[in-house]
Order: structure tokens, then C-alpha cells, then sequence
């Protein structure tokens, strides 16, 4: 499964470990104790559930009595858990000789299911035209959940595991006995044009009959989607006739993220007035969200275009027709961006207009490296910020937990981005503001040269550490292991004496990580990692979290084959973090980094924390 | 919370009581139907089979004293005994490949061979005995991966790492694991299985 953590190689367990259940009941009590699996979202869920089991038990059991009375008037009786539902309400309401989902309805029922929608009052039900009540509408939206059952989710669908060739499955499901039964269900529930589509489009779970069977393929349509809805919760609200024979109203649900972030939804759902009763226009559910007026597909648009100008100023620069115009610039020659004014345009659409100013004038190197050049748009090969960068794979990312920030500023994550070369996947926070004429990104994001300089800042920093150290120190010298046995900091990126040597090489340049390794505080000996405390230099005064930091970067500059890049880091706030005793001063390192034919980008000077 | 805490809650304050319990003990109960059910049920299933065994819990309240037995015990007899019947509705009719009750399985597996079966049991306990040996963050790390089947990502979030941190602890955990393994093996002069 992607995104699965994956064996490095054939030797390392994958079959004996996933044969480890079952196991006896005191290992499994122990696996509950150190890994508990389930979070608050999960633990929502089942009680939901268990709420939800009992609320219908309960009307079972009082129903119980008139349950064959019930079965003659249900318009289809193999329905079970919806039609039960329905006979609880009609016979609750004591009317006896309602039909389910025609004209006829109690004029007084209690709500349906939910615990949000046990709003039973219902002071809109004016707004509805007579032959329309709140609780038709509830009863609608029950019937649009199951379908969401076991259309999207493929929720309480059993099927044989015998492959009945193409993924197609013998379904076991009591629900329905057939394919007829469920073909009339759903097109009980939506209107002709969507049951057809439902039915026999692409867009879900694809239910069919083969050799009289009633068969699924069961593929999962909401895969890599970050959240659930919580459809046992939903809230309608807003009724309202649009015409005698159209009713709109607004239907609420908490969307649960991954991370337990609840955010209500809601669906603006359309009921229909058809022949023989009022129908759904259509499935309601996992829909993506449309957020201060910015749908999920606008950001995905917005982050293709953001990848669009990363390669064209960072990655992979338009090429040119290899002509040099006579002051080191070069007439573009892509299809992509015909003219300098498209390339703007499509900057200036894409990022905040400081960024696009940026972007434009002053990036990567300093100064601009398309231009309008006698008429002509120009490239300037030698501001590209020189990096062999590592291919992308931006084909599988995903948006996940987007969230509002008030009404102009939408924070979101992008995952799935992932490393040709490794298969790592990655992910950014990005953020989308709201501009006069629609939204932006605030900056560019991948992998660009503040990327890389921050990891490069990072790994200093990670090196600088703070160490638990063994007391007892090696004969006849000042040098104390480091215990990395013990260490809980997860994010460290070494765990032994050859991985610290393999960060200080990929850090800093040669001779830097000469001195690293060998004058500065480390010692490595018998491939341990010390510290010689007569060398460490407990510091005075402010204490800074660098956990999170930028990068500004002040210049860069091309000297025969290397490049070399000034900048500084500013630990910023964190929100778990605030500073109270620290100025910026304090909060500010200034560093450099050469690239060279020889090697990619590299912390070139002994960084300040360091030589303290 | 004591047992005897939990059942004056669910006198005064069911509702209240209903969630100390799935608060309490629905990781137990997950791991215990997770168990049995891994094979064969999907995410959705196994929280279902949680749920009914809460509910046959609430709807069982005044079966239970505190003079019966610990409320933990009572749980679980109902998570296995639940779990097990969501077994058999779930592979109804299906040649199941799927996770026998291990009482079962061993019983079955024994009438053909029970020194092999015996072997198994040794080896999976001393799999465990090795995973749980492994220090933290890894033993969680391995038991979310091959236990629950959770993704590097998820795992990442559970224990604040990222998924690549995951993959990289998890990768550094199995080889140990081999060592450790291989070692055991090498000792008592026997063949290793773990290639």
C-alpha cells in the first residue's frame, strides 16, 4: 500500500512479522498498554456508533409488536435496517397506514436518527410544501447516508473472496437480496438521471449482476482522503421551496480530519418533486469542501501552477536558443511561456503580488532572471541558483487539512510529494491568501534554495545538540560518550558515530568538517562518539528554541566555478514556544554556503554556535 | 478508574459512564477484536465489532458486579466472544484463509503436527519477547506496523515523528531484531528461519 512503511530488503522480517497475530491474550493486553491504537476521533466514532445501536434497539424493541403490520405497507421489505427505521417513525407517530417515501406523513414524528439532527423543532416546516415534512427530509438524508455506505465507503458490504474474474466479488450482504432490490432502492432514493448514473457510472462502488449473482467490485473510491464524516451526526437546517416541485436545504455534518480536527461541513442538498414522491438530486457526501469560497481542486490548481514556476526559476529553467544576445542573457525557447508578459502574468496569478514582485525582479541569485530584452524575454543562466536538485514526483500529492484562518487566509498541507531517486515522500504547510481579484499562494513551495539551505542549517544545529553524556569518562582524558542509547529526540538524524560523521560530511564543506569532527568539542574513537568537556563552553544568557527558523538570504554571488550564498536564520515563534528574554540578535546566526563542481551546497564557515 | 467507580457512574450518569468505558478501555477491546479479526475484516468492521461489544456491555450493566470478577476480565471474555462470532459472519461461506481463534488454530494445526504447532507458539512469544525488548519509540513503532497495520504516516503522527523518521527507526529496528534473532538461533546450533 503506498505510503506504507516499506522493507529495504527481503531479509528483514516482513512474513514472520505479519504472522505475528494471533497472538495470546497477555501479549495482546500488552500491545493495548504500549501502543494504544485509537485517538479521540476513533473513540468519537464508536461511541457514535454504540449511541446509535442502542437508540435503534430501543425502537425495535417498543416497535416490536406491529413489525408484520409494518412489512406490508414498506414499499420495498427487504431494506432492513432503513425500512425498520422508517416503520419505527410510522409507527411511532401512530399512523399505521403511511407510505414510505410517498405522499402520505405523519404531520407529527420524532426525529429520525441523529443526535445533532434531534432538533425537533421545526419552525421552518412552513417553508415545505404540504406534502413535505422535516422528517421526509431526515428519512431522505438516512437513505443518502446508506447509499454513502455502500456507495463510497463500502460500509457494512460483505463479499465472498472469491474472484469472479475483473474484481468482481459475490456479494454477501443481507441488506439486499439482489441487484434488483438495490437497483429499486436507489432509484427510490435519487431522482432517474442520478440513480441511472449512480448506477452505472464510474464514480463509485460499481454494484452488478453476473450469472444471476449480485456482485460488487469492491474498489474503494475515497482512497487518500484525510477524513471522515461523521454521518451519524448530521444537522438540517434552512428548508426552503424553491418552486412547487423543488426544495432546498442545508445539510450539516462534522468532517473529522486524520489529525482529529473536526470542521463542520455543510451540503446545500436539492430534493425533488418526481411522479411518484420527492427524491434526492443526488448522493451527498465526502464532497470536497468549499472553504471561504475556495474549493480543494482550486488549491490543487494553485500548487500546480506553484510546481510549474518552481521548475521554470528553481529546478529547471527554460531552456534558450543558445545565442548569447551580448550581456550574458539569452532569448527563451519554450512553448510553455511564449513571451515574457505570459510568464508574469502567470507569476502574478499564482503567488501574492510581494512574492510575484520577488519572484520576478530578485530570485533566485539577487537579481532577475527572465527579462524583456530588445523585445525579446530574455534568460539570464547565470542567476540559476546552482543545485542539482532532486526529481520531484508531484503526481500523487495530496491537500490535506485545510484550514480557515479567517476569511483570507486558508492554512493546508501537500503530501505526497515524493523523491524519484528514493520513494521518500515529503510534504509542505502551505498557505493560500485571499487577494482582491481571488486567491494566491503566499510564497513558492518544493524544493527551492531556501529548502536547502534550511536543511543545511538544521543539520548544524542538530550537531550542536544538547547530549546526555555517560559520567564516567574515557582513561586519562576530558572525553564523555555521548549516550545515544537513551535519546528521544526523534526528529535526530544520527544514531551512532558513523551517521554524526555522515551528517558533519553532508553539512559542511571538507575542511569544516575537519574541524568538526576533529577540533571542535567531538571525538570520534573506537567508533564511539565523545565529547571533550574541557573544550564545551556552557553558554550565559538567552535560551533559543531553533526547532523553527527561517532562512532570509542576503546575497549570492558566482565566483569562477562556485557559488557562494550569504544568509541568516531567525529562530521564530513557536506556537508552543514563546520567547520572553530573547532579542532578535539572539534569534539570528549569520551563515555561508559554497557550491561547487565538486559538491552541491555546503555550510562553508564554522557556524557561531559552534565555535562557541 | 476503579471498577467500582465505573458502575456508580453508570447508575448516577450513563451516558457519562458509557464514555469513561470506551475511554478506558476501547484500546484493550480494539486490540483484543483486532486479533482476531485482522485478516478478515476491514477498519470500519473492527470498529463496528467494538462498538457491539460496548454496547452488549451498557445493555448488560446490572449482569456485572464488581463481586464478579474485574470489569477488565468481563470486557474481554465479551471482546474475544464477540470478535469470534464477527469471524464467523464475516468468512460465512468463504474457504476463509483467515485467523482462526488461536485456541482453534492450535488445536487444529496440533492434530496434524503438534510439535510444529508448539514450535510456532515458541517462535511467535519469542518474536514478541524481542519486539517488546526493542526500546521505545521502536517497539511501537513495529507493533503499529505489523500489529495495526497503520502507514508510516499515520505512525508518524501517532508518536510525532515523520513518516520518513518512521521508516528509517523501522528499518534500524528489524535489522536488530535479525541480529538478536539470528543470535538466538546460531546459539542452539539450529538452522535459522529468519532469511
Amino acid at each position: 500500500m503506498e505510503g506504507r512503511v516499506s522493507a529495504v530488503n527481503t531479509n528483514d522480517f516482513e512474513k514472520e512479522l505479519r504472522q505475528l497475530s494471533p497472538l495470546d491474550d497477555r501479549a495482546v493486553e500488552e500491545i493495548a498498554e504500549i501502543a494504544p491504537a485509537l485517538d479521540d476521533a476513533a473513540k468519537d466514532r464508536i461511541e457514535a456508533l454504540c449511541e446509535k445501536k442502542m437508540r435503534l434497539e430501543d425502537m425495535n424493541t417498543t416497535t416490536q409488536v406491529y413489525t408484520e403490520d409494518v412489512k406490508h405497507i414498506t414499499r420495498t421489505q427487504r431494506f432492513r435496517p432503513i425500512m425498520t427505521l422508517a416503520a419505527c417513525l410510522v409507527l411511532v407517530a401512530g399512523i399505521g397506514g403511511a407510505m414510505f417515501l410517498g405522499n402520505h406523513h405523519p404531520a407529527v414524528t420524532p426525529p429520525i436518527s441523529t443526535d445533532v439532527s434531534d432538533t425537533t423543532d421545526t419552525p421552518t416546516e412552513s417553508t415545505l410544501p404540504s406534502d413535505l415534512s422535516m422528517e421526509d427530509l431526515r428519512s431522505m438524508m438516512d437513505q443518502n447516508v446508506r447509499c454513502v455506505d455502500y456507495f463510497l465507503l463500502l460500509n457494512g458490504v460483505s463479499y465472498n473472496s472469491e474472484d469472479l474474474g475483473d474484481d468482481t466479488h459475490e456479494t454477501e450482504t443481507d441488506a439486499f437480496a439482489s441487484y434488483a432490490e438495490m437497483k429499486e432502492y436507489v432509484y427510490s432514493v435519487f431522482c432517474d438521471d442520478f440513480a441511472e448514473e449512480l448506477l452505472n457510472g464510474n464514480g463509485g462502488v460499481h454494484y452488478l449482476e453476473v450469472d444471476g449473482k449480485f456482485c460488487v467490485k469492491p474498489r474503494t473510491v475515497l482512497d487518500g482522503v484525510s477524513f471522515s464524516e461523521d454521518w451519524y451526526s448530521y444537522e438540517i437546517t434552512n428548508p426552503a421551496s424553491v418552486d412547487e416541485n423543488t426544495v432546498t436545504f442545508d445539510v450539516t455534518v462534522n468532517r473529522i480530519y486524520d489529525d482529529g480536527e473536526k470542521i463542520p461541513v455543510t451540503y446545500v442538498c436539492k430534493a425533488i418533486r418526481e411522479s411518484d414522491g420527492w427524491r434526492l438530486e443526488k448522493l451527498y457526501g465526502y464532497d470536497d469542501p468549499q472553504i471561504n469560497g475556495l474549493y480543494l481542486e482550486d488549491l490543487r490548481n494553485l500548487m500546480y501552477r506553484n510546481l510549474d514556476c518552481l521548475e521554470a526559476f528553481v529546478t529547471n529553467p527554460l531552456s534558450h536558443k543558445g545565442e548569447d544576445l551580448g550581456v550574458g542573457i539569452y532569448e527563451v525557447d519554450s512553448d510553455q511561456f511564449v513571451s515574457y508578459d505570459a510568464l508574469e502574468s502567470y507569476v502574478y496569478s499564482t503567488y501574492c503580488d510581494e512574492f510575484a514582485n520577488e519572484l520576478l525582479t530578485s530570485y533566485p541569485c539577487g537579481y532577475a532572471l527572465y527579462s524583456e530584452y530588445d523585445g525579446k524575454f530574455c534568460i539570464q543562466p547565470a542567476s540559476v541558483f546552482d543545485y542539482s536538485y532532486p526529481e520531484e514526483d508531484w503526481s500523487n500529492f495530496e491537500i490535506t487539512n485545510p484550514a480557515a484562518m479567517g476569511d483570507y487566509m486558508i492554512v493546508f498541507d501537500v503530501t505526497g510529494i515524493s523523491s524519484v531517486a528514493t520513494g521518500e515522500e515529503y510534504g509542505c504547510t502551505c498557505k493560500a491568501i485571499r487577494e482582491s481579484d481571488g486567491w494566491r499562494l503566499e510564497k513558492m513551495y518544493g524544493y527551492t534554495k531556501e529548502e536547502i539551505l534550511h536543511e543545511l542549517v538544521e543539520n548544524s544545529m542538530q550537531i550542536h545538540g544538547n547530549y546526555t553524556l555517560k559520567s564516567e569518562p574515557l582513561s586519562d582524558t576530558t572525553l564523555h560518550e555521548i549516550d545515544l542509547s537513551n535519546n528521544f529526540d526523534l526528529s535526530l538524524k544520527f544514531w551512532d558515530a558513523a551517521s554524526f560523521r555522515e551528517l558533519v560530511e553532508s553539512t559542511f564543506t571538507p575542511e569544516v568538517a575537519q574541524w568538526v569532527l576533529n577540533d571542535c568539542i567531538f571525538k570520534i574513537v573506537d567508533d564511539k562518539l565523545y565529547i571533550d568537556e574541557a573544550k564545551v563552553a556552557y553558554e550565559q544568557g538567552a535560551l533559543v528554541d531553533w526547532t523553527h527558523f527561517d532562512i532570509e538570504v542576503q546575497s549570492v554571488e558566482k565566483i569562477g566555478n562556485e557559488q557562494i550564498c550569504t544568509f541568516r536564520a531567525v529562530a521564530t515563534d513557536d506556537p508552543n514556544f514563546q520567547f520572553t528574554d530573547t532579542t532578535l540578535e539572539d534569534r539570528t546566526e549569520y551563515f555561508t554556503a559554497t557550491s561547487s563542481d565538486e559538491h552541491g551546497w555546503l555550510l562553508s564557515i564554522k557556524p557561531e554556535h559552534l565555535v562557541k | 478508574m476503579t471498577d467500582s467507580q465505573w458502575f456508580e457512574l453508570m447508575q448516577t450518569d450513563p451516558k457519562k459512564g458509557r464514555r469513561a468505558l470506551i475511554d478506558q478501555y476501547s484500546n484493550l477491546v480494539y486490540a483484543i477484536v483486532l486479533n482476531k479479526l485482522k485478516n478478515c475484516a476491514s477498519r470500519e468492521d473492527i470498529e463496528d465489532c467494538v462498538s457491539d461489544v460496548f454496547v452488549e456491555i451498557f445493555r448488560n450493566t446490572e449482569k456485572y458486579t464488581p463481586q464478579s470478577g474485574t470489569l477488565k476480565g468481563y470486557l474481554s471474555t465479551i471482546a474475544k466472544r464477540t470478535a469470534v462470532d464477527a469471524w464467523r459472519r464475516l468468512t460465512h461461506r468463504q474457504n476463509a484463509t483467515s485467523y482462526l481463534e488461536e485456541d482453534e488454530s492450535l488445536v487444529l494445526i496440533a492434530e496434524d503436527d503438534p510439535e510444529e504447532a508448539v514450535a510456532e507458539m515458541i517462535q511467535k512469544q519469542r518474536l514478541w519477547d524481542v519486539i517488546k525488548n526493542l526500546g521505545e519509540p521502536d517497539t511501537s513503532i513495529i507493533i503499529r506496523q505489523y500489529f495495526y497495520e497503520q502507514t508510516a504516516k499515520e505512525i508518524g503522527k501517532a508518536l510525532s515523528m515523520t513518516a520518513d523518521a518512521v521508516q528509517k527507526r523501522s528499518v534500524r529496528a528489524r535489522a536488530r531484531m535479525k541480529e538478536i534473532l539470528e543470535a538466538d538461533y546460531g546459539r542452539k546450533g539450529e538452522r535459522c528461519e529468519y532469511k
